[in-house]
């Protein structure tokens, strides 16, 4: 749906000019959208003046502005820029202007080889953040943001992360949005028929175990309830019965030590030694931090990723999802178009992963495959999305290309790449978008970013210029 | 068995009576009725220099699908005419130092002098590659043994659908001769066993020839001017093999791949003062930069460039995406145009039959959604001999090859 320009009033502008914003470029939900977001008065402002931007629709807008302050994006629209002595203005020349890309799938700057599968790993441990060439290159492609998977073996391999790639003050690059942002999975993609099958068994298994922990945990809390009261009860009817007798408090203090050991000799009757039995404290299960993870699953706290690309895998992981009530994404899913209805039955989203190259291990069909999976995902109702899955260093230059090939006329290439891929990331509200309030994460590309040529001109990071290619004819930056 | 199969869907071919390669039974069939053109009329079309067209142009087709005319578009459009008002319209894209419908198999190393080696002998236009290929809008391939011998065979230019009594549609069978001083052309038990063993070879050859002995084939290649290709793995393979070629005053073509592109940009004299031809390529999503840069810096010094790929059912835009890559490292995006279209059939030696729009060539051509440089661009229809091949808004085969919304009518996208 197409939304159209309106204007509202800059609310924070040091001159509180009005602001016509541009809605499309930066909402999927094709409404208008607010101008700017609240600020600091006199915080420094850029305006990147006359830029193109893409609609959600695929529209060029042309003559616009983009308004940074701070490290925030405070307005887009196509009418007159705040101006004054704290406001720099950047003419783009009719550059495009995009959000950066969001690649909802890419293992980039994960160092060293897999660990084994183990649900406390995080992605986010692993990621270097001083991997410069990764990180560069990312932003040499348009990339800012990236979903990092954790990987490890078959089974339940540990938890990714957001990462956005952006310089931080102690040195190194990325900032995680979150650092847990999905439980990752492999149901043994590259493995035997045998090898899938135990896998599949031991993940049920991992996660009735952690049902059962849970279990232990839940019963344990009621007997613990349970002996504290009466050890309370005890303990007041030990007092009672102390200040009863006309005994010293002495013995009185001694008697009311936890643990249900009492005093022995202070009149209390013939029946102390049962009572000493039921008092016994419970036994508290041995902490389970894998299961604590899965059991954050279980209760939706995170959606779980499932590598599964046999039609096989993809309804075993939708029959583990059901089972156990899991926010599950099927990734890779070569197959998905055999059983699309049933994903769509299950309320599972899909992130498509089609990188291809002749150092890839991946099979160059599934390329061309993944624009039939695409096309019956969307006839069915699957809402899907496009990560380059990639571990290598072709990964951000193949995002948009991935997108491009497999797009099926459902949402163009560059809408995949931003709003989709930070739909499927869980940061709709964050990344992938030019709405205000938002990191000024953005991509300055030279030409439409789907046409031949056309290149990343400059990548500005929280609103500040990280990337500038040498190919630039731009001057200046902030 | 693959061959089997191609004779058998020959045969069918035939029995059925088909026009061209529409039919279902065929092992690669491709989607959509054949029909005839009198004109296409599209939004766009690319002019023999590789830049488009900025009006609607339409493109006359005469009786024998030769085109006969070029023109902007009128009012009127022709009678018969097949109006595709967005569409892209370039010439059939052309795939240099291909594999594409050899499944009867063309690597052989049983001699190092297999210049009698023809890869159209192992040609089938019924693979289902080269019906994805048409259907990717590759129309013609310049089809090439393995290079495994120092004199390595004859590349054939065919055509990638079959003709119309179902067999292959070859444009010229002995296009240029294969020459390789690569390792893969060495063979330690009838040799070459070193560079310095098949620089002898290649040597000799063209040195025979020269003084009008040897090889009846290779001699043709400096009288009639049937093409040579030079196959090296690295810059300096190439290199050395180029001095007989230049003492005979043959202008080969060299064909380049990884790390040998990465020096392509050594070349430039010999580019400048030989007009050194490229074969570049394929290209892969996780080739390095500096590979990637390599037709760019060749066709900044005036060199003509040419694209391999790697077309197949499995993944057919393979070309097309190389040529993308290539223009992301450098390459201007009218050269890699022509890259896949007019330069490639110079190369392949059927520039006078096919790779451009204009008057006299064979209808050969596609319409597309986009600029084919464009990831997303969609192939709407693909004309051999002005004859529709594919018309993919008939095409149900896979859910994700049909393009609904493009038809032919006059005026009007459903």
């Amino acid at each position: 749906m197409r939304s159209r320009p309106t204007r509202v009033v800059d609310r924070s502008g040091r001159r509180g000019l009005g602001w016509a914003a541009i809605a499309s470029c930066a909402l999927s939900l094709g409404s208008p959208m607010v101008a700017s977001a609240q600020g600091p008065l006199m915080q420094r402002s850029t305006v990147l003046e006359n830029v193109r931007l893409i609609s959600s629709d695929g529209r060029v807008i042309e003559g616009a502005n983009v308004v940074i302050r701070g490290s925030d994006i405070a307005g887009v629209g196509t009418q007159a820029a705040p101006s004054g002595p704290m406001t720099r203005s950047t003419n783009l020349g009719g550059r495009f202007v995009t959000p950066g890309l969001i690649d909802p799938n890419g293992a980039i700057a994960l160092t060293g080889g897999n660990a084994d599968p183990d649900a406390r790993a995080r992605a986010a441990d692993a990621f270097d953040h001083y991997d410069r060439l990764t990180v560069t290159d990312a932003w040499r492609n348009g990339v800012t943001g990236v979903f990092i998977p954790a990987r490890g073996g078959i089974g339940v391999q540990g938890v990714g992360a957001v990462v956005r790639l952006v310089p931080r003050e102690i040195g190194g690059f990325g900032e995680f949005v979150s650092d847990e942002a999905a439980l990752c999975i492999d149901l043994g993609s590259r493995a035997g028929a045998i090898a899938r099958a135990e896998a599949y068994a031991k993940i049920v298994a991992d996660f009735r175990s952690a049902e059962a922990y849970r279990e232990a945990n839940e019963i344990y809390k009621e007997e613990l309830e349970e002996y504290e009261k009466k050890v309370a009860e005890r303990a007041k009817k030990d007092e009672a019965a102390g200040s009863g007798s006309g005994s010293g408090s002495g013995s009185g203090a001694a008697g009311r030590r936890p643990g249900g050991a009492q005093a022995s000799g202070n009149g209390s009757g013939g029946d102390g030694e049962n009572k000493e039995d039921e008092l016994k404290k419970p036994a508290r299960p041995d902490p389970n931090k894998g299961y604590d993870v899965l059991l954050r699953a279980i209760d939706r706290d995170m959606p779980v990723r499932i590598v599964a690309h046999r039609s096989a895998d993809i309804l075993n992981a939708i029959r583990l999802s059901e089972q156990f009530g899991l926010d599950l994404i099927v990734v890779g899913a070569t197959d998905a178009d055999l059983v699309a209805d049933r994903l769509a039955e299950a309320k599972a989203r899909v992130i498509l992963d089609p990188v291809i190259g002749p150092g890839s291990a991946r099979s160059p069909r599934r390329v061309h495959r993944m624009r039939d999976v695409a096309s019956a995902l969307t006839a069915a109702g699957v809402p899907w999305s496009v990560g380059t899955g990639a571990g290598s260093s072709e990964a951000s230059r193949a995002l948009l290309v991935a997108a491009a090939e497999v797009t099926d006329g459902s949402a163009d290439a560059f809408t995949l790449a931003t709003r989709r891929a930070s739909e499927a990331v869980g940061q709709r509200q964050r990344l992938g978008t030019l709405r205000p309030g938002v990191p000024a994460d953005l991509v300055v590309w030279s030409g439409h970013p789907l046409e031949p040529g056309s290149f990343v001109e400059r990548v500005y990071m929280n609103g500040r210029v990280v990337f500038t290619s040498p190919r630039s004819e731009l001057e200046g930056g902030r | 068995m693959r061959r089997g199969r191609g004779n058998w869907s020959r045969l069918a071919a035939k029995a059925a009576g088909v026009l061209c390669v529409a039919g279902t039974m065929t092992a690669g069939s491709i989607a959509g009725a054949a029909e005839r053109a009198t004109a296409i009329v599209a939004g766009r079309v690319l002019q023999p220099d590789g830049s488009w067209r900025a009006e609607a142009g339409v493109v006359r087709l005469d009786a024998s699908g030769r085109i006969s005319a070029v023109a902007d578009a009128s009012e009127r459009d022709p009678d018969g005419a097949h109006v595709y008002r967005d569409g892209f319209l370039t010439p059939g894209l052309i795939e240099l130092a291909s594999r594409i419908g050899l499944g009867g198999g063309a690597s052989e190393q049983t001699s190092p002098d297999q210049m009698d080696l023809r890869a159209i002998d192992a040609f089938d236009p019924h693979d289902r590659d080269a019906a994805a290929a048409v259907r990717a809008g590759v129309t013609a391939a310049m089809i090439i043994p393995e290079p495994r011998a120092p004199l390595a065979g004859r590349a054939g230019v065919v055509r990638t659908a079959p003709s119309s009594d179902g067999s292959a549609d070859v444009l010229r069978a002995d296009s240029a001769a294969l020459f390789s001083v690569a390792p893969a052309a060495m063979n330690p038990l009838f040799g070459p066993t070193s560079r310095a063993g098949a620089m002898a070879m290649v040597r000799g050859s063209i040195e025979r020839a020269n003084a009008g002995q040897g090889d009846a084939f290779v001699r043709s290649s400096l009288r009639d001017g049937v093409r040579c290709v030079i196959f090296g793995q690295s810059a300096d393979d190439v290199f050395t093999a180029l001095g007989p070629f230049e003492r005979a005053g043959i202008t080969p073509t060299v064909a380049l791949r990884e790390e040998a592109l990465e020096f392509a940009f050594a070349l430039e004299d010999e580019i400048r003062t030989m007009g050194l031809r490229l074969i570049a390529g394929p290209f892969g999503l996780s080739d390095r930069a500096e590979v990637l840069a390599g037709p760019g810096a060749v066709a900044s010094f005036g060199g003509v460039v040419g694209l391999a790929g790697t077309t197949s059912a499995d993944d057919p835009d393979a070309l097309r995406r190389g040529a993308a890559m290539a223009v992301r490292y450098g390459l201007d995006a009218a050269a890699a145009r022509r890259a896949m279209t007019s330069d490639a059939a110079r190369i392949a030696g059927v520039e006078d039959r096919v790779g451009s729009i204009e008057r006299g060539r064979a209808g050969d051509m596609v319409v597309w959604t986009h600029d084919p440089l464009r990831p997303d661009a969609r192939v709407i229809a693909v004309y051999i001999d002005g004859v529709r091949v594919y018309h993919a808004a008939q095409d149900a085969s896979r859910p994700g090859a049909r393009i609904d919304g493009w038809d032919d009518r006059p005026g009007r996208r459903r």
